[in-house]
């Protein structure tokens, strides 16, 4: 008996240290907006416009380099969980791809006359894990101010804060589950700027 | 027997129950499986966001849509429980709590400071306003009413056959995180939104959203200012409630 639990205990534990990855080794992560194929929003009852759109990247200094800590089960840090790709990059490229999806076309302001500037001031771009008695619970959040502006005069229409928050529980904190819980984030965030009454309001009086 | 059973095989003997070396192994691996298939079907769920999404086809289900709006907590400040500063977890578990018990009652100060200025103003009836004035407006459902009552025989006799719910998990200040400015504070809204038929109680929708209004001002001029707050807090509700749609029509 003893044996057969040796064995279930061993293979429990490499099961644990495959999928878990070293906790002291940074966490490298592929983030990314997936777009479904053909899925409108409100966006899409807008007349096509031509957008200037512009990302800066405003969060804290000692979070730009990363976007997560790995943390150990006392909460101490223990690496840092980066991204592949730049994440002011990451925000216009999700925010571009929801506009065309949308019909409506990113243009560089200085290559023609857009008929309308989004502005997006990335405030918040954090993935974290909260251990708790039996989970380990995974919250992303992405803060961002949008602004939309008349490019003729540079005027704001609106500016709106957008919060998104993505949860998940899990049992172990892999790098995936950090990669998985901060698209769900951006995904969350791109779905809110999409159907924000004041945003699509704003657009709509520029079209 | 299932897997995840007690794993009693052996004889009784006296009354007693006598477990064999082969029953014993087989209950302590029966165990252990059922831990393994624990942890392989809590590897991930979600919590937030969109619980159910809407099949558009079960929209076509509801003629008419009762709108109903709930709030499960009071009016609230939170700006002092939203800058925990950590000190107290130094402490342990007690300090965090001793910590959070203190920032709470600074927030509950700011609550009862500005009630007096809320008065008799309903969250409630200001959103469920707004949702029935835009559910008709952009013709979500056949028509929309406002659903004054849970009972679902109540709501039967007005002709409605599906209700959207909305609740207030959360209702008042938030701490601006974006502002440069310390201290200030914006409208904040924790909703949680359902769409549920009237006939079998099925839930077709079910969503968790934080709505968060953007104009950021502190607390001292929400209560000094005639009439900011309640414009603030109906502006929020009307642009909460455009969302809401918007969700249902582009799930």
């Amino acid at each position: 008996m003893n044996s057969l639990l040796n064995k279930l205990l061993v293979i429990l534990l490499l099961l644990c240290a495959i999928s878990s990855g070293c906790a002291f080794s940074p966490a490298h992560l592929n983030l990314d907006y997936q777009s479904e194929l053909g899925k409108k929003s409100p966006l899409s009852t807008i007349k096509p416009l031509t957008v200037s759109l512009n990302v800066e990247d405003q969060r804290v200094a000692g979070e730009r380099d990363r976007v997560g800590n790995k943390k150990n089960g006392f909460g101490m840090v223990t690496a840092k969980v980066e991204s592949n790709k730049e994440v002011g990059a990451i925000i216009y490229d999700a925010i571009k791809a929801e506009l065309e999806t949308n019909g409506h076309k990113v243009v560089s302001s200085k290559d023609s006359q857009p008929d309308v500037t989004i502005n997006t001031r990335l405030v918040k771009y954090w993935g974290e894990t909260n251990v708790r008695f039996f989970e380990i619970e995974m919250v992303a959040t992405l803060n961002a101010d949008i602004s939309v502006l008349n490019p003729r005069n540079n005027s704001i229409a609106v500016s709106k804060p957008i919060e998104a928050t993505f949860r998940e529980s899990r049992q172990i904190a892999t790098d995936g589950a950090f990669e998985s819980v901060l698209n769900g984030a951006l995904a969350e965030f791109i779905r809110a700027f999409s159907r924000e009454p004041s945003l699509l309001e704003a657009l709509r009086a520029n079209q | 027997m299932s897997a995840c059973g007690n794993g009693l095989s052996g004889y009784q003997k006296g009354g007693g129950v006598i477990l064999t070396e082969n029953s014993r192994l087989r209950s302590t691996s029966s165990s252990v499986v059922c831990l393994l298939m624990l942890f392989v079907f809590s590897l991930c769920t979600d919590t937030s966001g969109t619980r159910v999404p809407l099949n558009p086809t079960q929209l076509l289900k509801i003629k008419k849509v009762g709108t109903l709006v709930k709030k499960e907590e009071d009016f609230s400040v939170r700006l002092s429980r939203a800058k925990m500063s950590g000190v107290g977890a130094v402490f342990g578990l007690i300090g965090a709590g001793i910590e959070a018990g203190l920032r709470s009652s600074n927030d509950a100060k700011l609550e009862e400071g500005l009630k007096p200025i809320l008065g008799d103003y309903d969250i409630t009836k200001v959103t469920a306003e707004n949702l029935n004035k835009r559910i008709n407006s952009q013709k979500v459902f056949g028509s929309s009413d406002i659903a004054s009552v849970e009972d679902s025989e109540a709501l039967r006799k007005m002709g409605i056959d599906g209700v959207l719910e909305v609740t207030f998990k959360e209702w008042g200040l938030r701490l601006c995180s974006s502002s440069s400015v310390l201290e200030q504070v914006q409208v904040g809204l924790g909703v949680h939104g359902r769409i549920f038929l009237l006939g079998d109680g099925s839930t077709i929708w079910e969503r968790n959203d934080l709505y968060l209004d953007g104009e950021c001002r502190r607390v001292e001029e929400f209560r000094l200012s005639e009439g900011m707050l309640k414009n603030a807090l109906s502006r929020a509700a009307d642009n909460l409630a455009g969302r809401v749609v918007n969700e249902i029509l582009f799930p």
